[in-house]
């Protein structure tokens, strides 16, 4: 009979600590969500920079033959050594006179070589406007930045 | 034997327990948190906010206590069309769970047409606009709320024209004539006082380049040169005003206007235009405004609105970098 109870009384005392061990799990970030935020604040840092520096404008009138050496190199030399990722440039135009429908008239890329599917990636997305005289002349751009690391592993 | 199993089935009980906690954090991971619907509202709308300079023609740049407007005077663009294509391309680009509007002051829906200057830098209550405050931009307006503000900051200017200045100020024995008006090529009618009165003066630097590369600056004085010698000039009286002489046009006048009483008039006032007031010239303007701290920000009297449709949830603030 004592046994019975010590060992409800040790399976009781395990239980708990395995509970609280899973709730300590819950509610304290995560090895894994940190990696995510810094992946995601690179491709965002990354996105800004090459704003800043005029990456965006520069490659509106490139083909994608000529935007992509120039998309690796304004990438690489941004991300950190442990992480790669890939800028994505869709050029639109307006397909009317009002506006009202757009036209996908270019995709650039600078990549980088994503080496195992189950490496997390993060995206970074931005808007641009470039208004010209005319309706012809008006394009914008959706830039995507994914990043990622290149070990397929941590910080 | 009745203690084995009970102890058995406690010891399953808990696995299955652990189990539960441990496949309700894994999962935790796809549930929309409020925190990732904020971020995603904020996303989209500095998405939108930071493109409305640059579909107006205008440029803003923060340097730590300098702030940039670069502006172009006329815009060469339809700015009502562009803003309008803009809205359309972010409709088209947002997720349709997404709603975007604009609001003025009184919270009431407007479209993005209804966008309207001024460029408003605060906390100082400074207002960068044009004529009626239109994207029209026949003139550039800058007005101060009172003297004292105005006295704290030093402004720099520089304009390039698209037109010739009548005569090459960087060779002063060319720029002798008067015009039928009695002023010269490059005339200040009053002149900036250089704070003789003492403050409140604004400190400013100017400079305004034609499309051969000739530029005329202040303070300027060097030999052979159209001399300028001024750096500031009082908050009161008469404001200083700069006439500039375009050449082969009896009509078409650069003019500069800058301090004075600025109680009920601007602060600064630059215009190209013509005996009829139509502008006859295009203007870049580099406007920089230098304070002595780096907390401010420039803001558009407009609300833009990001609303979550399904978590019915939104961001709304004034359109501001």
């Amino acid at each position: 009979m004592k046994g019975f109870f010590f060992s409800i009384d040790a399976l009781i005392a395990v239980g708990v600590a395995l509970s609280f061990a899973a709730l300590i799990s819950v509610s304290t970030p995560s090895l894994q969500q940190f990696n995510e935020y810094y992946l995601f604040r690179t491709a965002q840092s990354s996105l800004a920079v090459m704003d800043a520096d005029g990456t965006f404008s520069t490659v509106l009138n490139m083909t994608a033959f000529q935007a992509k050496p120039y998309l690796d190199i304004q990438l690489k030399q941004l991300l950190p050594p442990n992480v790669d990722g890939r800028v994505e440039v869709d050029v639109y135009s307006c397909s009317d006179s009002n506006c009202d429908n757009f036209t996908l008239n270019n995709r650039l890329f600078g990549q980088q070589v994503l080496s195992t599917t189950s490496n997390k990636v993060s995206v970074a997305q931005r808007v641009f406007a470039y208004p010209g005289s005319s309706w012809q002349n008006s394009y914008f751009e959706i830039v995507t930045i994914q990043t990622w690391f290149d070990n397929g592993g941590f910080a | 034997m009745k203690g084995v199993v009970f102890t058995l089935l406690t010891f399953m009980l808990f696995l299955f327990l652990f189990e539960l906690v441990a496949s309700l954090a894994r999962s935790g991971s796809s549930i929309i948190t409020p925190q990732e619907i904020n971020k995603r509202l904020v996303n989209v709308f500095s998405n939108i906010a930071e493109n409305i300079p640059s579909v107006v023609q205008v440029n803003i740049t923060k340097n730590q206590g300098n702030l940039t407007i670069s502006d172009v005077l006329p815009p060469t663009i339809n700015i009502s069309s562009s803003l309008q294509a803009f809205q359309n391309f972010i409709n088209f680009s947002t997720p349709s769970d997404l709603n975007i509007s604009f609001l003025n002051p009184s919270m009431q829906v407007v479209p993005i047409t209804g966008l309207n200057p001024p460029f408003q830098i605060l906390p100082f209550n400074i207002n960068y606009t044009y004529p009626s405050n239109n994207w029209g931009k026949t003139q550039q307006l800058v007005y101060c709320p009172n003297a004292s503000t105005c006295n704290n900051f030093s402004i720099h200017l520089n304009y390039i024209i698209n037109q010739t200045f009548q005569c090459n100020p960087q060779n002063a024995s060319n720029c002798t004539g008067v015009n039928s008006d009695g002023s010269n090529e490059f005339s200040w009618n009053p002149q900036p006082d250089n704070c003789a009165g003492g403050p409140p003066c604004i400190n400013f630097t100017l400079s305004i380049t034609d499309n051969q590369g000739h530029t005329y600056s202040c303070p300027n004085s060097l030999p052979g040169t159209v001399p300028c010698p001024f750096n500031s000039t009082s908050l009161s009286g008469n404001a200083a005003t700069l006439q500039i002489a375009i050449l082969q046009s009896s009509v078409c006048k650069f003019k500069f206007t800058l301090g004075g009483n600025i109680a009920n008039a601007p602060l600064l006032q630059m215009r190209m235009l013509d005996n009829n007031n139509n502008t006859c010239g295009l203007v870049l303007s580099n406007t920089t405004f230098s304070f002595n701290t780096s907390s401010f920000y420039v803001s558009l009297p407009t609300y833009l609105r990001v609303l979550d449709l399904n978590s019915n949830t939104s961001k709304t603030d004034f359109i501001f970098k």
